[in-house]
């Protein structure tokens, strides 16, 4: 019976692998590369495959979830390796993977990675004891407007917690959605009744987080609908109504944009 | 009296407005009963046509295609002007097919009138469209008149006693009065029966030019016993000079049928669903002409000249040219380049048309058959018109050469759009054009239109039949997995009741998702027989079947509802076992388990999830092939009975009665869609040319076991799928 070592490469590349990771990576027979969910700069896989003397096979979403070519290398070699942006198990697909191949007879092993779910939280400064359920928002697509995101973060806020909200991304077809298009969508989810975007709030965003290029600003939906924010990936987070006094003081340290020109500043 | 052509033009832009001298007629009857030489003679007497001509010249029939084939296809309207007890009316007269592949043009008709003329053949009686065509007209709040045609060959050819003439008329009578309790709206059971005592009933021929009705004999003292000698010795010009057949239906049509202006008040609530407080349902019910401009378009021809023409019916304000309509629900607005009354083949330029008339609009370029438009913005629109049978026979179509392709798609648009019962498609896989329709007739003339009106050279494939698929048993609950694993829905799926499907088919539970009333139509549910639960779990209806959400309380469920919709429909339209629609189906949703972040649960999960869910309950039931049947009706003389039954018995058909009438046999049989191919010649060699026949859609039954797996290898190959279709395994994958 084979060994899956699932490999997060958390926020960053290929390069940001650390020496106990690449060495598990030497030591497996077949390596996969989950390219659905993240996209590396050019060059990442080269000079990895190079350090690790192994070819790395990507794999689609598709390949990954019905797990057949998982199967099969572990039939073929006694080590199969499979990399993954952010935190293995993060991604309810990993955890069926991994339920499925402990049923098969197979051994595990877990290398983690940094993830946006504290990393986001962490680089804008807000406690993540504090955040409530965390929701995404998906492209819109004909038949599918949903609005439960925008109820949990009704709720979220009701209860005094702040909201990550995660955006939709397709590396495949170069579409990650930004912060801007995600505070459209949500804002689409108003109906004539509830769910309704929290009032008067301020909102955060936050860039690029764990890049050499990140970048975070917080204020009024209006004020944040004129900024670039730049290139992706974007998150956004609604915080609490009322913040901690060292979350104040850390949102401090992030730009906020200049009033809009109606001159009305949003409280805080 | 009726006033001839030349005197409408003057008298006509008057007479439009005073509604209650408005009537709006139509006539209906089953093929060959003498309905299009009827109105053609009626025309003839309106100065359309000169006497000599009308019964040989077939005037409505204007289409070369109709000529040849003695068959009416198209409805050719017309208005005349007709006085009665010393006051005009105005009567715009419909001509509709008799020729069941023609069907939807008839249910088209009925949209815009307000009574029918149904007329029934002496010799033969009412026979299967005569009900047919008395649905359609009842279903939508039509009132009958009835006119018993060819009695000159009833005296000839029966050579009955006057007595027995009087009990054969009276069982014609009842017979009709029989079908109009069964199918008449319940306000008017008892006050829509046709009675020859009050002159609601009319007696003639249509081909020598003569009718009569009680009120008419009382009146100028003629006896039927007369009529019976001037036929059988051969004087029946005398009589079409003293009972003209103009004078007599027109009188009859004055005096029973109502006027636009009483028709509407219950019309209007039948046909359409908005707001009656609202000013547009106010003016339809009023017949105001000075209100909003409510125009249904029931019928479109093209014009070599004018292009596009879109006829319908006026029910309130008034159409004018150069106003603006609109279609319901769409924000493009059209011109009325011109608007005229129908003479048939020709139209009479007129500078509007008010609200109660039937009006031909040119420059109405968004218009389909069965368009709602009007000068008020999002008006909500007429109920759909109804058909009764669906297309059972296909053609693929291609250019012979390749350059006409582009013409080629362009002329099929404009077909299916003179053409409700025609269905025209592009097959995604194979790239063919494939034209649907009622028969194989049906199909046989719209080619011929192709090649000689559109100009365009063509090719077609055999005719194929249409299948359906179902179920042989309840089948599930089937667990249909997402790609990603993480959601999963289970289906059940049966037959649905008879009854349901019924009334899915005429119409009355409306097609498509999110529904106006739903109280109203859980309640019929219920009335059909449908558990109360399950009904109020009603969330879409596609084709002939119906999905209900039988589930409890399962969070997030609303809003992937759509994509179970979206899978729902796609199951319904390609079926699993043959990609063949699907007929008569219940599907239940009986659980869910969704996933906590709705990008999980995206239309590229739940689509194929709840898709796999519905195909597998299926299997699970036990898949069946359905083929599609017509009721043929055959007349042959006595002596050559047996070459006609051999020719239905050697296609798989089943005799469900026999009947004569002096030397003249009459068989019904059942007989399936895909065995009728070639029948037209086949019958007329049999038989030496002796024989009328007529064909009715039977809907669809199993197709016989031995026959299953042929079958849906077949259409399977043809589709370009593999021979066998998957299992129930494939689809829990």
């Amino acid at each position: 019976m084979g060994e899956l070592l699932f490999i997060g490469c958390g926020l960053g590349d290929a390069d940001d692998l650390g020496p106990r990771a690449r060495a598990a990576l030497a030591s497996a027979g077949e390596i996969f590369w989950e390219t659905y969910t993240s996209r590396w700069p050019d060059g990442a896989r080269e000079r990895l495959e190079a350090a690790v003397h192994r070819p790395i096979v990507p794999m689609d979403r598709a390949a990954l979830e019905t797990g057949t070519e998982v199967a099969r290398a572990l039939e073929r070699c006694a080590r199969v390796a499979l990399l993954v942006a952010g935190d293995p198990f993060v991604a309810t697909t990993h955890v069926a993977l991994r339920s499925w191949a402990v049923a098969a007879g197979h051994t595990f092993r877990y290398f983690p990675g940094a993830t946006v779910l504290s990393a986001v939280p962490s680089l804008l400064g807000l406690m993540h004891y504090r955040f409530g359920r965390t929701v995404s928002v998906p492209f819109p697509e004909p038949g599918f407007l949903p609005t439960s995101p925008l109820r949990a973060i009704e709720a979220n806020h009701g209860a005094g917690l702040h909201t990550l909200v995660l955006l939709d991304l397709r590396p495949a077809e170069g579409r990650f959605m930004t912060a801007t298009e995600a505070m459209g969508i949500l804002a689409g989810m108003e109906g004539p009744g509830p769910p309704r975007l929290p009032a008067a709030q301020r909102w955060c965003v936050a860039a690029r987080v764990g890049s050499e290029a990140p970048g975070a600003w917080w204020g009024s939906r209006e004020e944040l609908s004129a900024i670039d924010f730049g290139p992706p990936p974007h998150a956004l987070v609604v915080p609490a109504p009322e913040l901690h006094f060292e979350e104040e003081r850390a949102l401090g340290l992030w730009r906020r944009p200049p009033p809009t020109p109606t001159g009305r500043e949003s409280k805080g | 009296m009726t006033h001839i052509r030349s005197e409408l033009a003057q008298a006509i832009p008057d007479m439009m407005r005073r509604v209650d001298r408005i009537r709006n007629i139509g006539i209906v009857a089953h093929i060959h009963h003498g309905k299009t030489t009827l109105s053609d003679n009626l025309l003839a007497a309106a100065g359309m046509i000169s006497n000599e001509l009308a019964g040989k010249q077939l005037y409505l029939n204007f289409d070369e295609q109709e000529q040849e084939r003695l068959l009416t296809i198209n409805n050719a309207d017309v208005t005349i002007v007709h006085e009665y007890e010393k006051e005009q009316y105005l009567i715009n007269l419909i001509d509709t097919p008799g020729h069941v592949d023609f069907g939807g043009d008839v249910t088209r008709a009925m949209r815009a009138v307000d009574g029918a003329v149904v007329v029934v053949c002496a010799v033969e009686g009412v026979m299967a469209q005569t009900e047919t065509v008395l649905r359609q007209a009842l279903r939508e709040k039509v009132k009958p008149v009835l006119f018993i045609n060819k009695v000159d060959r009833a005296i000839k050819e029966l050579k009955l006693t006057p007595e027995s003439f009087q009990k054969r008329f009276l069982a014609i009578i009842s017979e009709v009065n029989e079908l109009i309790r069964r199918m008449a709206p319940e306000e008017f059971i008892e006050s829509w029966s046709v009675d020859p005592r009050n002159g609601s009933v009319a007696f003639g021929s249509g081909y020598e030019n003569w009718a009569i009705s009680v009120p008419y004999m009382l009146r100028t003292g003629v006896k039927f016993n007369d009529i019976i000698d001037f036929v059988s010795t051969d004087r029946s010009k005398e009589i079409a000079k003293k009972a003209r057949i103009n004078d007599v239906i027109f009188d009859m049509v004055v005096k029973h049928l109502p006027n636009p202006a009483d028709a509407q008040k219950y019309r209007i609530p039948n046909i359409w669903k908005g707001d009656s407080g609202s000013p547009i349902g106010r003016a339809m019910a009023a017949t105001d002409a000075a209100g909003p401009t409510t125009f249904m378009v029931t019928d479109i021809t093209m014009d070599a000249n004018a292009g596009e023409i879109a006829t319908g019916r006026v029910f309130s304000g008034r159409i004018v040219k150069g106003m603006e309509l609109q279609v319901a629900g769409a924000k493009a607005k059209n011109r009325v380049q011109h608007v005229s009354l129908f003479m048939g083949p020709e139209r009479l330029m007129v500078e509007e048309v008010t609200a109660g008339n039937i009006a031909a609009v040119i420059g109405l370029s968004d218009a389909f058959a069965g368009t709602t438009m009007s000068n008020v913005p999002d008006m909500v629109p007429f109920e759909e018109i109804r058909h009764v049978s669906e297309p059972v026979v296909t053609v693929a179509i291609e250019p012979k050469h390749m350059a006409d392709l582009p013409k080629l798609i362009e002329t099929m648009r404009k077909i299916a759009k003179e053409d409700a019962s025609l269905r025209v498609e592009i097959n995604p896989e194979t790239g063919e054009h494939l034209l649907s329709g009622m028969g194989e007739l049906h199909l046989e003339i719209t080619q011929f239109r192709i090649i000689n009106d559109y100009k365009v050279e063509i090719q077609a494939s055999k005719p194929i039949v249409v299948y359906r698929e179902t179920v042989k048993a309840p089948g599930g609950p089937f667990e249909g997995k997402s790609p990603n694993k993480h959601n999963k829905f289970y289906f059940e799926v049966e037959a649905l009741p008879a009854a349901v499907s019924q009334a899915v088919k005429d119409g009355e539970i409306p097609q498509g998702k999110s529904f106006k009333d739903l109280k109203t139509l859980v309640n019929r549910f219920v009335e059909l027989g449908v558990d109360r639960d399950e009904a109020k779990g009603l969330v879409a209806v596609e084709g002939t079947n119906i999905l209900f959400d039988v589930t409890k309380g399962i969070q997030y469920l609303n809003e992937t509802m759509d994509l179970v919709v979206d899978a729902f429909k796609e199951a319904m339209n390609r079926g699993p076992l043959a990609n063949e629609k699907v007929y008569g189906l219940k599907v239940r949703l009986v659980d869910a388990k969704l996933h906590e972040d709705s990008i999980h649960r995206g239309p590229a999960q739940t689509i194929p999830a709840a898709r796999s869910g519905i195909y597998g309950a299926m299997c699970l039931g036990g898949r069946v092939l359905l083929e599609p049947l017509q009721k043929v009706t055959v007349n042959v003389p006595q002596e050559i009975l047996a070459n006609a039954t051999r020719e239905l018995q050697r296609r798989r058909g089943e005799i469900l009665d026999m009947t004569s009438v002096g030397d003249l046999q009459t068989i019904v049989a059942k007989v399936p869609v895909a065995e009728m191919f070639g029948f037209a010649s086949d019958i007329r060699s049999a038989t030496a040319g002796k024989v009328l026949w007529a064909t009715e859609s039977m809907g669809f039954e199993v197709l016989p076991q031995e026959l299953q797996l042929e079958i849906v290898g077949q259409v399977r190959q043809r589709r370009g799928l593999k021979p066998e279709p998957y299992d129930a395994a494939y689809y829990s994958g």
